[in-house]
């Protein structure tokens, strides 16, 4: 069972980004190629010109690493997050 | 290398056929994304630990300080919380998206069955241009101390 569900990262992710606007959110828990753990979240989006702020994206990577470390009692997973639009949602899912 | 013509070469190779961009195009500029950050590590060991210009400077010096840095190394001290959360936010920054330049890099290159999409690739080279730049501008104490915790192994003192 996924240790933070995807409605809740959603609400962190919306939140961090504002005023972008999350339509989607799925994550995956993975080991990467060290075998260390790792969650890859990824967020489906809105945004003028599809653009991102980076610098509020590395922040939430840091906010994100705090409350999963919370959650999990120290599992210490990475965080991954990658960003679509909407149509290339719709193509990923077929 | 330059970290700015990486990060320019990954950008086209992502905006090759935008209509229908070819996976392999996507993975390369993935990877070559990942690579400008790992440059900016190198010449910030380099310019921290040897003189950058003038007579004083030893090339050969200077070459052995750009190789210090090991990619699983430099993942490990950038995942490193404790010691992450001391430098000033824009280091912090650099830190979070190396880790996950390095293991998008990592599916991109070996995981035949990853998958990426444009937009995927382009913000995630938007992130490493603009974490490449912050790091630039950082303070150069804070540069230098980044830099002897990436490339200096670690004891306890």
């Amino acid at each position: 069972m996924q240790e933070i569900p995807d409605k809740n990262l959603k609400k962190i992710v919306q939140k961090e980004l504002a005023p972008v606007k999350i339509i989607d959110l799925t994550s995956e828990e993975i080991e990467d190629f060290d075998d260390n753990p790792t969650l890859h979240i990824r967020v489906v989006y809105e945004s003028e010109n599809n653009r991102l702020d980076p610098d509020k994206v590395a922040d939430l990577i840091g906010h994100l690493r705090r409350v999963i470390d919370e959650k999990t009692n120290g599992a210490e997973r990475f965080p991954i997050l990658t960003f679509m639009i909407q149509e290339e949602a719709e193509i990923a899912t077929g | 290398m330059q970290p700015d013509d990486l990060i320019e070469t990954a950008r086209a190779l992502a905006r090759l056929d935008l209509s229908k961009p070819r996976l392999a195009n996507l993975k390369r500029a993935m990877s070559t994304a990942y690579y400008a950050m790992f440059h900016t590590l190198c010449w910030n060991c380099a310019n921290s630990f040897v003189d950058t210009v003038g007579a004083g400077r030893s090339q050969q010096a200077w070459n052995q300080a750009y190789r210090a840095v090991d990619h699983s190394i430099a993942k490990n001290k950038c995942e490193n919380y404790q010691v992450i959360q001391s430098f000033p936010k824009t280091i912090q920054r650099f830190a979070n998206h190396f880790v996950t330049l390095q293991k998008l890099r990592l599916q991109a290159d070996y995981n035949p069955a990853n998958t990426f999409y444009c937009h995927e690739v382009l913000n995630t080279i938007d992130f490493a241009e603009r974490m490449i730049v912050n790091l630039q501008d950082s303070d150069s104490k804070d540069r230098k101390a980044f830099a002897v915790w990436i490339a200096i192994k670690h004891h306890a003192i």
